[in-house]
């Protein structure tokens, strides 16, 4: 096979024995990498009901057939497992420099189950592995990525937990590269649960490339042309990453506002002051992952003041991080917004979820349900800044006031009772993304479908309305859809659903799409796998990964139209005074049902049909979800 | 009549206010939203990054939105009325993070 190392390694903590697979290509084949493997062999091999947190628990590091080569945006690894905080499916992805890494060190996945008696790490050096001490790096707050390149060579690339993964926080990410976070699912907790502090790979082996000469052609080529046009979307991912989006998505309604009561520049008029130019004065350098040619990347630094960063400097906010943190919780102070982003990055904090959980300790504050005793004499209220960094250093450590918000706004509000639950704005325990479905409605197919709830990167209308409509865009059918058209969704968010979950599996990042050319999936894969891929065939593939996805909550017993409602204030903008979702209301239940239509799912279980299932290849799932049409 | 943009990001990052805040521009009463297109090329044609403006068009990249009443003003076109001591938008969509 090309494309893959062709090993995955499996790692018992609980007995310390280590073990090398080689799959069969056929799994390459069919689930083509990252959190496609990793569901394949995740509901092949950890039954439904255990306890995610528990010795049964797999927890995956998992890397695509375009990681690690010259494909353009070729970098990103997958973390999969199921998710503590959810109960579902859960995944997260993530770009920096580890997943090439992986790769190089001689495996397309590594596969942790058990739990170790003590702190320990994972040192893979060229296809050899070896379990090793990790006490001096736990409880203590200490960088452990820059201690284990220390002590292992710089080539070492780490993979690792911070103190909210160590004490379990249900928010907790697994970290890499000074900052990058695969924050969704709460997979940071699973890896702390192992006591599994860090994993290091480095190595010299070579991604076998089917057509090398092809491949780097095309990307020499598709390169030249993105820096000829240096269209507007590439200068501003350059120039400012995502952080350049900030101030107009809060100002036109895509930001939620006011945990989720609000939206646009009546609500939180200080927008500008944590997006692009603002934060831009507090840079040191530009940075990207492994070989990107965007690089949206960049180190920041607050030098001095009572928001001061404790290293050298800290990565650029993300988009998601200055919503949940700013028009979420009405925090215009640039320098604060810094120091929470660090705060997250080092303790291994899903920003989302975390300023989602403060958004809501907010409300419950602001309406007297809890108060300074409540929260051991934190003034919790909007744009309180010195209130908010605190409340988030002490939920990363899990104590005072910060342990009640550590498990993020569901469990928050049990925590506090006293009908406190209608704030807490979670779809399935998972906070949503931050962008507004009133604005951007096909978001809340994602949020409400997607098997990991409330989640904003794995394909759908949502994400090409985020400015005017489908419709609006030079798309053919059944892509052409406009934006209120909530009944007749359903064909085009399947269309590119199917698709994300290819590339999310492959190892490429979604913001490829702003410099290479539309084919560049397609191409890319039959060049590094040497495999006939075509439209026909992503769109098989895709449709086949996310319905084993969805099969794993169903095995679960979580059927979402039952058990993940999303929130009202996230469909309803009859109370609005600005935005462009002012006056909307999504119609949620037209697009699920136009959507479960196009592939096939039935409106009320949402369970796969015994042909559908098939028809993917899913032969075996029908034993599991029909038992009635299987033969006794 | 009186017209209000405001420009985003790396639209706004050199003009002479900070990006996001408004510029009042005089405009014809009625004005188009091709009156504003001109009259935006005349103050800030120059200082828009490169190829954000198109100076013989006088129109802004396709990757730039223009929005204004919810709605956008370069779908719509050129022609498309403008309301009095309205607001227009102009950013690079992204999206995620």
């Amino acid at each position: 096979m090309y494309g893959v190392m062709g090993k995955m390694l499996w790692v018992d903590l609980t007995s310390g024995e280590i073990t090398v697979e080689v799959p069969a290509d056929d799994l390459y084949r069919d689930y083509v990498g990252g959190y496609g493997i990793g569901v394949r062999l995740l509901y092949d091999r950890m039954p439904a009901g255990i306890d995610p947190m528990g010795p049964d628990a797999i927890l995956g590091l998992t890397t695509g057939p375009l990681t690690g080569t010259r494909a353009i945006t070729g970098n990103r690894f997958t973390v999969v497992g199921k998710s503590p905080k959810t109960g579902t499916w859960g995944d997260a992805n993530c770009g920096g420099n580890f997943g090439p890494a992986l790769k190089f060190s001689g495996y397309d996945a590594i596969y942790f189950r058990g739990i170790s008696p003590k702190p320990v790490y994972l040192y893979v050096r060229d296809g050899k592995a070896e379990i090793r001490d990790a006490t001096p790096y736990w409880g203590n707050g200490v960088d452990v990525e820059a201690e284990l390149i220390k002590e292992l060579g710089d080539d070492v690339k780490v993979a690792w937990i911070g103190r909210a993964g160590e004490n379990k926080n249900l928010m907790a990410s697994v970290m890499n590269d000074l900052g990058r976070a695969a924050a969704r699912s709460g997979l940071g907790a699973v890896m702390g649960s192992k006591n599994l502090k860090a994993v290091a790979v480095a190595g010299t082996q070579k991604v076998p490339v089917a057509d090398e000469a092809g491949l780097n052609a095309y990307v020499t080529e598709s390169m030249r042309a993105a820096k000829a046009e240096n269209s507007p979307a590439y200068q501003l991912f350059t120039t400012f990453g995502t952080s350049g989006l900030a101030a107009a998505s809060a100002m036109n309604g895509d930001s939620p506002v006011k945990n989720w009561a609000g939206s646009g520049e009546v609500d939180f008029p200080g927008a500008s002051k944590v997006s692009d130019v603002a934060l831009d004065k507090y840079r040191v350098r530009r940075t990207g992952c492994w070989h990107c040619a965007i690089s949206c990347g960049a180190y920041l630094s607050v030098p001095d003041g009572p928001y001061a960063t404790a290293g050298a400097y800290e990565h650029r906010p993300e988009y998601e991080t200055l919503a949940a943190f700013g028009s979420m919780l009405l925090m215009d102070d640039t320098e604060a917004m810094l120091k929470v982003n660090e705060l997250c990055n080092r303790a291994g904090m899903d920003t989302i979820a975390a300023g989602t959980t403060i958004a809501f300790a907010i409300e419950c504050f602001d309406r007297g349900i809890i108060d300074t005793v409540d929260t051991g004499g934190l003034e919790l209220r909007w744009g309180n800044a010195p209130a908010i960094v605190e409340v988030t250093r002490q939920m990363a450590e899990r104590t005072g006031f910060g342990a009640v918000l550590a498990d993020g706004a569901e469990k928050a509000a049990e925590r506090i009772g006293k009908d406190s639950a209608q704030y807490a704005i979670h779809v399935h325990g998972e906070e949503p993304g931050m962008h507004d479905p009133r604005y951007s409605p096909g978001m809340a197919l994602n949020f409400h479908l997607d098997p990991t709830p409330g989640r904003h990167t794995t394909g759908g209308t949502g994400e090409l309305e985020f400015f005017t409509g489908l419709d609006e865009l030079p798309l053919p059918a059944p892509l052409n859809v406009h934006k209120r058209d909530y009944a007749a969704k359903g064909p085009a968010h399947r269309f590119i659903v199917n698709d994300r979950q290819v590339a999310n599996s492959s190892g490429i990042c979604i913001f490829s799409s702003f410099i290479a050319p539309p084919d560049a999936l397609v191409r890319e894969l039959t060049f590094v796998t040497g495999e006939p891929w075509d439209i026909g065939r992503i769109q098989a593939t895709g449709e086949r990964i996310q319905t084993l996805r969805h099969a794993f909550n169903l095995r679960e017993g979580i059927n979402p139209v039952r058990d993940c409602p999303v929130p009202k204030r996230c469909l309803d903008g009859t109370e609005l005074k600005s935005g462009m979702g002012k006056g909307y209301v999504v119609d949620l239940d037209a697009m699920r049902d136009s959507y479960l239509s196009a592939v096939g799912w039935d409106k009320e279980t949402t369970v796969p049909s015994a042909e559908g299932l098939r028809a993917l290849g899913l032969d075996d799932l029908v034993k599991d979800l029909h038992p009635e049409a299987v033969a006794p | 009549m009186q017209y209000h943009a405001r420009f985003f990001g790396l639209i706004g990052m050199n003009l002479e206010v900070p990006p996001g805040e408004p510029i009042t521009f005089e405009l014809p009463d009625p004005a188009s939203y091709g009156d504003l297109l001109d009259v935006i090329g005349a103050r800030f044609g120059s200082l828009f990054p490169p190829n954000v403006w198109n100076a013989e068009t006088r129109s802004f990249h396709p990757q730039v939105v223009a929005m204004a009443d919810g709605r956008s003003l370069a779908s719509a076109g050129r022609e498309t009325p403008l309301a009095r001591d309205g607001t227009a938008t102009f950013f690079v969509p992204i999206a995620g993070g």
